[in-house]
């Protein structure tokens, strides 16, 4: 039997400082880079012995992140769950589901309790929703599980959301609309541009969601102005930003441009939106985030720096959740 | 690379992740670990949507992900799901059913739909092709399985009951070993008694060895595996059938074990349809 024994290994350990924590810009072309996904086998020598490459590029590695999601939100066991436990932070937080705990499902509860309100509140009888990056619309199975197990079955996602999924992939929209065969075509939309070109009115939507995608958008600022002009109610936002007086530019694991925002840009935004206010519900530093290898030639001591804020854009006079406001 | 494949080194470091080069260096300027279900299952995931939008109309058209395309190209699954569809045509039944063992995500009948599309009228239903379709393999594997193979026309079941079981004339059963190895799990089914049991129509898809012994070989997620020689899996499958034809590929998806010197490894497709029904490409062995 020729077997051989692997040892586990880390090709570029992450170090105190890198070489991009100044931070660059788009526009800069500092570097050229070549990025493959694959299984490195290194000898004795530090030699390769073999390589074994897999697809690499954003759109399938998206697919299995969130093909995988969906996946899992729709195991019965979860959804029994749910129903049994209940739909707060809490249970999610301890449940025996591990992806319950994880950032989406955390913001999938606060726009749940917004469509609520809205309901109850406004007399609004199916809530517009703009999910911005949507991929595969995992958010709006989230939420369909939820308000069914919130309401004895009354209500769904079907009859009770509109909904708008934008994101520049076609592959993922694709998938998107195969993974919801059975919504109605009308109140389940899928529009493929780039994340800060898209063409919405003033507050056509109630509520509107961004996990992270803004972020990395062409043009970061402009694109969460006109998410947030056209956002009539609420927008909950996972939104990377720096502790540093001006905007960061990164570059992440795919070679895309990553802005994090400063808190005078958010001022600034603020005040160009015109009404509402942004409210934290919560701010994760990067080092204590669960990759810390998101992005390139990037130290610890400057992710230090860097964090993501759960934040929620509001016009609403109160909130049905918990939150602190942010005052800039 | 390793020159002398023949002195293989016992002793190897591994990594599996996304690495970061600046434009012609060899040196990596940045890694990150990436997890099973953006190796295996993205890669499946993304295969099945494909060939589910071509058949649906929903895409496929459009430009496709080259580096996929590519990928696509070097699995399985278009070879499999095509004598699939051959075995099912002998089958002279209107509840024609398949159960497939290591199914994985279900891409031989995704692929087994696409091809009863592409030659049935417009008006007809892809999934007219079979009424039933049951997955056995792992249990943790089951809800995967059956919120990607859910369909209205098609009662879709899933067991991780992996016994040999009593088929009627009118199932295919598939023995997708192939699939067992790439999702790294320990196939617990003895070939000898899957034939000796199972009396209608089969596909296996297993990797072999052209060496005239079995080899064991060690998969790039660093699992042993005893490959069998190609000749004594003939030998077995004529044993318990006169109708057997196959298909040797040979260094199919070679990489996904570590070189080694020796015969080379690849895939071996065979079909007992229980009755002579050639398939072009294929051989008595």
């Amino acid at each position: 039997m020729n077997i051989f024994k692997l040892r586990k290994f880390d090709p570029a350990p992450l170090s105190a400082s890198g070489q991009f924590d100044s931070g660059t810009t788009a526009d800069k072309g500092l570097i050229a880079l070549d990025i493959q996904s694959k299984y490195l086998f290194v000898d004795e020598s530090g030699n390769t012995y073999h390589e074994y490459f897999v697809p690499g590029t954003p759109d399938v590695q998206n697919c299995g992140g969130y093909v995988d999601k969906v996946i899992q939100y729709r195991d019965p066991a979860l959804v029994k769950y749910i129903r049994e436990a209940g739909i707060k932070s809490e249970v999610f937080a301890k449940s025996p589901f591990p992806i319950l705990a994880t950032r989406s499902p955390r913001l999938d509860l606060l726009l749940y309790a917004l469509m609520l309100e809205l309901v109850a509140r406004q007399g609004i009888e199916r809530v517009s929703l703009l999910d911005h990056g949507c991929t595969v619309g995992e958010h709006y199975d989230l939420l369909d599980i939820m308000l069914r197990a919130g309401s004895n079955d009354r209500a769904t996602a079907f009859d009770l959301l509109s909904y708008y999924g934008l994101d520049k992939s076609a592959m993922l929209l694709s998938i998107a609309k195969l993974l919801h065969a059975q919504a109605q075509p009308e109140h389940f939309n899928l529009i493929q541009a780039e994340g800060s070109d898209f063409p919405f009115s003033r507050q056509q939507f109630d509520l509107s969601l961004s996990v992270g995608v803004v972020n990395h958008t062409a043009w970061p600022i402009q694109a969460l102005e006109k998410i947030l002009a056209a956002t009539r109610y609420a927008c909950v936002l996972a939104l990377w930003v720096t502790a540093d007086d001006d905007g960061f530019w990164a570059i992440n694991h795919s070679s895309v441009p990553q802005y994090f925002f400063s808190i005078s840009d958010l001022r600034r935004i603020l005040q160009n939106r015109g009404e509402g206010r942004f409210y934290s519900t919560e701010f994760v530093v990067e080092t204590e985030a669960s990759q810390l290898r998101s992005y390139v030639g990037i130290g610890e001591e400057k992710l230090r720096t860097l964090g993501s804020y759960h934040l929620v854009f509001s016009t609403l006079r109160e909130l049905p959740f918990e939150a602190e406001e942010l005052l800039f | 690379m390793n020159e002398d494949r023949g002195l293989a080194p016992r002793e190897l470091k591994w990594c599996v992740g996304k690495f970061v080069y600046a434009r012609g260096a060899s040196k990596p300027l940045h890694f990150m670990e990436l997890k099973n279900f953006i190796i295996e299952d993205a890669t499946d995931y993304s295969h099945l949507f494909y060939l589910r939008g071509l058949r649906s109309r929903h895409s496929g058209r459009g430009p496709i992900d080259e580096e996929l395309k590519r990928w696509m190209e070097g699995t399985a699954v278009k070879p499999l799901g095509e004598v699939v569809s051959h075995v099912l045509a002998s089958v002279n039944s209107p509840r024609r059913s398949i159960v497939e063992y290591y199914p994985g995500v279900g891409l031989t009948v995704e692929y087994v739909k696409l091809i009863f599309q592409e030659h049935q009228a417009p008006s007809e239903k892809a999934s007219g092709a079979i009424v039933s379709y049951e997955g056995r393999g792992p249990a943790n594997l089951k809800n995967q399985f059956l919120v990607l193979q859910a369909d209205q026309d098609i009662d879709v079941q899933y067991s991780s009951d992996l016994r040999p079981a009593l088929s009627g004339t009118d199932v295919v059963t598939v023995i997708n070993l192939n699939q067992s190895i790439r999702y790294d799990v320990d196939s617990q089914i003895s070939l000898e008694s899957f034939l000796e049991s199972s009396g209608g129509p089969k596909v296996l898809a297993l990797r072999v060895t052209s060496s005239d012994e079995n080899v064991w070989h060690m998969t790039v997620k660093g699992r042993p595996i005893m490959l069998p020689a190609l000749g004594e899996v003939f030998d077995v499958c004529k044993q318990f059938g006169s109708h057997w034809n196959f298909r040797f590929i040979e260094r199919f998806d070679a990489g996904f074990f570590l070189p080694m010197s020796g015969a080379p490894t690849g895939l071996l497709l065979a079909y007992d349809a229980r009755r002579d029904w050639p398939l072009k490409g294929y051989n008595k062995g």
